[in-house]
């Protein structure tokens, strides 16, 4: 016998429980205790009826529980780390929840990227929602998620085993667990070179300069490098970027340069398009390796084909240091006319949402173009986005409100 | 509501929303980049927003009512756009006008027009007072309706604790709906309420004790109604309150005013079936007592939200008769203030006497109001229960299903006053103080 059933079995059972079988089983099949207390005892004898006695007697019998009812206990939490961010203001608080409601993770991630550069951080009426955001799969940035946090949210995180993966307290899916080194001054260094070197790559297709040395170089600098400011300086995940680098991976993608050099520079466009896009997605691991020259004409050329879903992959997908060329690249098409208005519809918003301020502008024109008549819609959308980018802006510029 | 023309503040228009979604969709268009051709002019509100069809949508607000009109196709009303509105100008993002729109002018002198036509309600209850010979007649009538009723009643819950509870649970919603159809009949509607509340409790660990607790409460209904000319007059109160007799709102409004600055701390909706209840509560700063006003909402229609936690009103309140009785008709309102004082909280032990007190007097009373001071503790297993602990260690477990994430980002284990509501079944939070409806939170959130 186990431990639980024999406590159970000796336990002893309260007049109350035995109220609750008789009623459980029908009084037909079972008879009233008979050691019940005072006055409860007496309400029970006061009727002949099985029944009536025992709903009289529960009756008593409940008043009497909840009258008397004495409080359980519960051990002290353990203390959580003081917050060591100042919070941001009440009306960006507000459009982050706005933002939180929607569908738009890029907003939401350009709104965090705007408290934690200030350094502030977000209040705790909204981890819980930010939190759930981030577990799921198309959620925001984890890191900028945790960085707005600070460490008592991210000690929030902690508590629920669905955010922990938030928190950091377990490695993000396919990044490996890396510790961070000691020294902060020799981080930084790294991440210096680490940068340095990523630049010197996404030259690799160029100038065909595939060193073993500086493969093994690059390597050493990411692997010891602040992998937060690695990833906000290139948007590259550290993990898919070391397997590049590594011989394997490295050799595909050298694949992938080395059969470039010798072609016209649209065949080189149209390898890198098909080489980027893989079964609806745009590869990270080989974003980087994309010469700084190709991005403008892999854009021009998806952005007037006729495949609008793939140019708005390209725009969504690609990271913002490449990003901001291929939108622009984009935006001079679209406002050049030579797209269809079906294409105009599907890339207007999403470039808007990724577009920085010339561009923005541009958009703007495109949607006054639309209000004149051009023919062109979907831009209500685009207008929006860039409203909201705007009051992103404004609202950590408004001071608190007094009561 | 008086024509005053003040922007409400965004906790009262949100409570207008007639769900969480429409709430969130208000916010959303609550920027100026929305709207275009906007103005007030004294309680009128007027703008056009841009949504989904080829032209915008044109909205009308009258504060004084409050009513509105928009050209959307939404049968929700207030739709998201009314309610956008309201939050711009809540906001100050409204500028005045000179002079009312003709759009505006018209709709607003349609709705006097209807006004006009309509008696006012005194009027109506002045006409049906107008044969008291009747009116007794009518009363002692539905006396004996609601007594051959109960004693059908009484019948129905013996043979279930005859036949045994797990049979009951097993024939489930079918003969309870039946039972409690033959008490509206019987013109006992709040016995009609606790009958449909009885099979939420056949779910869940221990629900033969709350079942049978249920069925007992209601045979102990049966039985006071029987000694209702013996049993103390607030008691009595009670047991027709409980039974469903109608209470005037003139005859509230004629006893004493309990007068105070009632500041509203908390709030929580339920919704039934077919009807939405409001219960907002109350507590008087000078007096320590606690008011509860209760709103209701049938097919669509719209709750009230000129009362929602965040404000303090210096008014009078008057209770329903009846011991334990915490439901009130707010009066005269004097002044109006956008915030709440410090409610000190007390502890877990004390608001657990404090419900004792009240079952002692009202042996029916399901919740009681409380603030507590502590902090929350997630369950150690998954599935298990919340529960909430004061600073000396005791704890009262939150109701079932309850994920109160929400409070303990803001404790995270250091004690915070939680409003709420102590039930038989456990506490139920409904909002931070001092400041019950945070504008990045909402006790929905809370207890969703």
């Amino acid at each position: 016998m186990s431990d639980t059933v024999a406590a159970r079995t000796t336990a002893p059972v309260s007049a109350w429980d035995e109220l609750v079988t008789a009623a459980l089983l029908g009084t037909e099949r079972r008879t009233l205790p008979v050691d019940l207390p005072e006055p409860v005892g007496r309400l029970a004898r006061a009727r002949a009826e099985r029944a009536s006695a025992l709903l009289d007697a529960a009756a008593g019998y409940a008043a009497y529980r909840h009258a008397g009812a004495r409080p359980g206990s519960a051990p002290e939490p353990p203390p959580a780390p003081r917050q060591e961010l100042d919070l941001a203001p009440g009306p960006a608080q507000r459009l982050l929840a706005t933002l939180l409601s929607g569908p738009d993770t890029a907003l939401v991630e350009e709104w965090l990227r705007a408290c934690t550069a200030r350094g502030l951080g977000v209040g705790p009426g909204l981890w819980a929602a930010l939190a759930t955001a981030s577990a799921s799969a198309v959620g925001p940035d984890r890191a900028l998620v945790g960085a707005a946090l600070g460490q008592r949210g991210r000690a929030f995180l902690a508590t629920n085993p669905r955010w922990r993966p938030v928190a950091g307290t377990e490695p993000r899916s396919g990044v490996p667990a890396r510790e961070r080194p000691p020294q902060e001054s020799r981080s930084a260094e790294l991440t210096e070179e680490a940068l340095v070197l990523v630049r010197v790559s996404r030259s690799l297709g160029r100038h065909r300069m595939v060193v073993d040395a500086d493969r093994r170089r690059l390597r050493r600098a990411v692997e010891g490098a602040d992998l937060d400011a690695w990833q906000r300086h290139t948007g590259l995940a550290p993990g898919p970027f070391l397997d590049l680098v590594a011989a394997d991976a490295g050799q595909r993608a050298g694949d992938v340069v080395g059969a470039l050099a010798d072609a016209t520079v649209a065949q080189r466009h149209a390898a890198w398009a098909s080489a980027l896009v893989r079964a609806g997605h745009v590869r990270p691991d080989l974003v980087g390796l994309v010469p700084v020259d190709a991005w403008g004409g892999i854009a021009r050329d998806w952005v007037a084909g006729p495949d609008a879903d793939r140019a708005a992959l390209l725009l969504t997908a690609v990271p913002a240091p490449w990003g901001d060329d291929v939108a622009d690249t984009a935006l001079r098409h679209l406002a050049s006319g030579r797209t269809s208005p079906a294409a105009s519809r599907r890339l207007a918003p999403v470039l808007a949402r990724r577009s920085p301020l010339t561009v923005r502008r541009a958009v703007g024109r495109l949607a006054d173009q639309e209000r004149a008549g051009s023919g062109v819609r979907g831009l209500a959308d685009a207008e929006q986005v860039l409203a909201v980018r705007a009051d992103i802006e404004r609202t950590f510029d408004t001071p608190e409100e007094t009561p | 509501m008086t024509g005053t023309g003040e922007a409400w503040p965004r906790e009262r228009v949100l409570g207008l929303a007639p769900d969480p979604a429409s709430a969130r969709a208000a916010e959303g268009l609550a920027a100026p980049s929305r709207w275009s051709h906007t103005g007030r002019h004294g309680d009128a509100l007027w703008g056009s927003c841009a949504g989904s069809g080829s032209r915008p949508y044109q909205v009308l607000v009258d504060l004084s009512g409050p009513a509105w009109s928009c050209s959307c196709p939404s049968r929700k009303q207030p739709c998201k756009h009314a309610l956008g509105l309201l939050l711009l100008a809540g906001d100050g993002r409204i500028a005045g006008a000179p002079a009312l729109p003709p759009a505006a002018e018209a709709w607003l002198a349609a709705r006097a027009e209807r006004a006009g036509h309509a008696a006012p309600p005194a009027a109506r209850a002045s006409e049906a007072l107008a044969d008291p010979a009747a009116a007794a007649a009518r009363a002692a009538r539905r006396a004996e309706r609601v007594r051959l009723g109960l004693e059908e009643l009484d019948v129905w819950l013996c043979d279930q604790v005859r036949g045994g509870l797990a049979a009951l649970q097993r024939a489930g919603y079918a003969p309870v709906d039946q039972m409690a159809a033959r008490m509206v009949d019987a013109q006992a509607p709040g016995v009609a309420g606790l009958l449909r509340a009885l099979p939420a409790r056949f779910v869940g660990e221990g629900w033969p004790a709350r079942t049978l607790e249920h069925l007992a409460m209601l045979r102990l209904l049966v039985a006071a109604h029987r000694r209702l000319d013996q049993l103390p007059a607030d008691l009595a109160e009670t047991v027709r309150s409980r039974v469903g007799y109608p209470v005037s709102r003139e005859s509230v409004l004629a006893r004493p005013a309990v007068r105070d600055s009632w500041a509203v701390l908390g709030y929580v909706d339920v919704q039934d079936l077919r009807l939405t209840t409001r219960r907002v509560w109350l507590r008087g700063q000078a007096t320590g007592r606690w008011a509860l006003l209760l709103s209701f909402a049938a097919g669509g229609a719209v709750l009230d939200g000129s009362v929602m936690p965040g404000v303090t009103l210096d008014a009078d309140v008057h209770l329903y008769p009846g011991a334990g009785q915490l439901r009130g008709l707010l009066g005269t309102e004097d002044a109006r203030t956008g915030t709440v004082g410090d409610v000190e909280g007390e502890s877990v032990t004390r608001a657990a006497a404090a419900f004792g007190e009240l079952v002692v007097a009202d042996p029916w009373a399901e919740r009681l109001p409380v603030v507590l001071r502590g902090a929350p503790i997630p369950p150690e297993r998954d599935g298990g229960r919340w529960r909430f602990r004061d600073v000396d260690g005791a704890a009262v477990p939150l109701l079932a299903g309850v994920e109160a994430w929400q409070l303990l980002a803001r404790s995270m284990g250091d004690p915070v006053e939680v409003m709420g509501e102590w039930t038989r079944d456990g506490f139920l939070p409904l909002g931070f103080l001092p400041h019950p409806l945070d504008p990045v939170f909402s006790p929905q959130v809370l207890t969703g």
